[in-house]
């Protein structure tokens, strides 16, 4: 297990690297010169060649990309802001603790009460909680997030004066954002919650477990909720991600002094430091909390624990042979792999379609 | 009498023949159409597609012509869905401006899976290195959010419609990529192959021929529901200020103007936002029948 996990700790730290250079690459293309930005229009050529030369903006593409990694990985700094002068990363670290805020309640009133509702739903498989919950949940997740976060503004903010629009003096700040950012998660994890129960409904370890005269309660959450938690943990996963990751138009929309307006703000100031070192931040955070997903399977079944413990033992064998997920079908006992999936059959691809599932969902 | 026998028994006794005149995509269709849900969703869309491409006949107004002494003006029964700041009649421009949301919801997301395939196929076709190279790429920008991707990308290349429609295509084309390399893994060792390659097909021919069709089901599947993020995508871009902007009567990008006047003229808003749920919500609608009809063993 440990090797399993340092592994993938390098593994991590190898993409948070190429993503940084992916972001730096592109983000090198943005035209204008940022030195004509931050002067004035009446600036003189010399003037303009020296604050290039004080940007570093006159060094070569790769002494560039080289300085900024440096600077972002060692020295923990992501550059200076252009139209504010003070450190990124200072700035991000005052915004992250509240966009990370908002995140959380978000998913956590998504997990209360998304789960609840998909299980109670393939429990009466057919019945009237089924299917109005396959209807309203085709109905919420089609809802565009912003477009409800202006609805429902305009209804108790404007109309009816109930809650603020804007802020984080009171906790009735969150209520809006967190409910509109939290539909369309729960419509989703409802859906996924139902698909995978209903996927181990019918096993015989659940027939068992009634026959022998256990509460439907404790079948329920003792015998058919762990063996349906593979997939809950990885939407729950994608949807944190989402909800940290993508937080940029909700924050905009509600003026959430997150790191989303921070980011929103510097596009339209054209303050390319900040658009950078955000999105550098959330990639890292984004790889992390794969990684935490993936780490999760291990905590939720015993049978991809010991596939990770294997794992570290042997060594030399094809990567694909190893990989936890790739023997799940096998010993599953009949029950279906992964209904819910498309017909993969590549491990690792699996994973990562599940996790990134959330990339797929309207912001 | 005798003749409808002989019919009967023909089709016992060659039971091959009558197979391959139903081929899959015709299951396919044939399940499609008893779904009640997925044709709703199929009629609402085409009703929508109709509404945007018949927009000169259904509305009396321009989308461009002003009337400087209606601004801003609410719902009436002159104009249905009201006025915006220029007066110019909001309903005409919604019914215009599904052609380009609709458009640009189809071609980023064909684009995307178009890409997606071409790039997935190789990785998984070839293997080795080249797949090993493909794969870690997709990795690490797979750890981008998807919309942080597209951001970079509109800032790079800049607003505009066609740009819109880059970005948002290269953003969403690692997933593609992948699922494309796990279907094509996946009927890679299968016998037909075996078959191809003995009869010396080229490489080209038997990804083209043989493998690419049988990997079909869920890029078809993916592309459709694509269509609705990515119009939705592209409006949460244009709220930042990239992506498709003003004076073009996008869906995304009136729903992004209305927002500044949505304490005195909410109409703005809501009924932009009103065109992309219900896209939205149709598409989705169908793609569940789709993915269904495609692979009933998913519906026990």
């Amino acid at each position: 297990m440990g090797r399993y996990v340092l592994r993938r700790l390098i593994l991590t730290a190898i993409v948070m690297l190429g993503a940084a250079v992916v972001i730096f690459t592109v983000m090198y293309f943005v035209p204008g010169d940022p030195a004509e930005i931050l002067l004035s229009q009446e600036a003189t050529p010399a003037d303009v060649a020296a604050k290039r030369a004080e940007l570093g903006l006159d060094q070569p593409f790769l002494v560039q990309l080289g300085q900024f990694m440096y600077n972002a990985f060692i020295r923990f700094d992501l550059g200076t802001s252009w139209v504010r002068g003070t450190s990124v990363m200072g700035g991000m670290l005052e915004r992250l603790p509240r966009t990370f805020l908002l995140g959380v309640l978000t998913v956590l009133v998504t997990v209360v009460v998304g789960v609840p509702m998909g299980v109670n739903a393939a429990i009466h498989r057919g019945g009237w909680q089924d299917r109005s919950l396959m209807v309203s949940s085709m109905f919420f997740i089609s809802l565009p997030e912003f477009w409800l976060a202006l609805m429902l503004i305009i209804v108790f903010a404007l109309k009816l004066g109930w809650l603020p629009s804007f802020g984080i003096e009171s906790w009735k700040c969150y209520i809006l954002p967190v409910v509109s950012g939290a539909v369309a998660g729960i419509a989703n994890l409802a859906r996924q919650s139902r698909a995978s129960v209903l996927e181990v409904v019918r096993a015989d370890y659940i027939t068992t477990a009634r026959s022998k005269g256990m509460k439907e309660k404790l079948v329920i959450y003792k015998h058919m909720l762990p063996n349906a938690l593979i997939p809950i943990i990885t939407v729950t996963g994608s949807l944190f991600a989402r909800c940290v990751g993508g937080t940029i138009v909700m924050e905009k929309i509600f003026s959430f002094p997150g790191i989303g307006l921070y980011m929103s703000d510097a596009i339209t100031m054209r303050d390319y430091p900040i658009v950078r070192g955000c999105v550098v931040v959330l990639a890292a955070f984004t790889a992390l909390l794969m990684l935490l997903v993936d780490l999760a399977y291990g905590f939720a079944d015993p049978q991809i624990r010991a596939q990770y413990a294997e794992s570290g033992k042997r060594k030399g064998q094809h990567r694909k042979d190893r990989h936890p997920r790739s023997r799940r079908g096998e010993w599953n006992h009949g029950r279906p792999v992964d209904l819910t999936e498309e017909t993969e059959q590549d491990p690792e691809s699996k994973q990562h379609s599940h996790a990134s599932q959330g990339e797929e969902e309207p912001w | 009498m005798v003749s409808n026998k002989a019919g009967s028994a023909a089709a016992t006794i060659s039971p091959v023949k009558r197979r391959k005149k139903e081929g899959m995509w015709k299951q396919v269709f044939k399940r499609l159409m008893k779904d009640r849900a997925a044709m709703i969703g199929l009629i609402g869309v085409a009703v929508i597609i109709l509404i945007s491409i018949c927009a000169p006949i259904l509305t009396s107004y321009s989308p461009e012509e002003m009337d400087l002494t209606r601004l801003n003006s609410g719902p009436s029964w002159e104009h249905p869905m009201g006025t915006d700041a220029l007066g110019r009649d909001y309903m005409s421009r919604l019914f215009y401006g599904g052609r380009y949301s609709l458009v640009l919801g189809i071609s980023s997301s064909f684009l995307s899976v178009l890409i997606g395939i071409i790039i997935g196929s190789i990785a998984g076709y070839f293997g080795n290195w080249v797949d090993n190279i493909i794969m870690r790429l997709c990795d690490i920008i797979q750890a981008i959010p998807g919309v942080m991707i597209s951001i970079i990308i509109s800032l790079a290349l800049g607003t505009g419609y066609w740009v819109t429609i880059a970005a948002l295509a290269i953003g969403g084309c690692s997933h593609g990529i992948r699922m494309t390399r796990a279907q094509v893994l996946s009927v890679r060792k299968s016998e037909y192959l075996d078959a191809a390659r003995t009869v010396n097909c080229g490489s080209i021919r038997i990804m083209f021929k043989h493998i690419l069709p049988n990997t079909m089901s869920p890029m078809l599947l993916d592309f459709t529901m694509r269509i609705a993020n990515m119009i939705q995508f592209s409006a949460g871009l244009s709220v930042i200020g990239l992506g498709v902007q003003a004076p073009t009567p996008e869906w995304g990008a009136m729903l992004s103007a209305g927002r500044n006047v949505i304490r005195t003229y909410p109409h703005l808003v809501m009924f932009p936002g009103l065109f992309i749920f219900a896209i939205s919500f149709f598409i989705n609608l169908f793609g569940d029948g789709l993915r269904d009809a495609l692979d009933p063993k998913l519906k026990k």
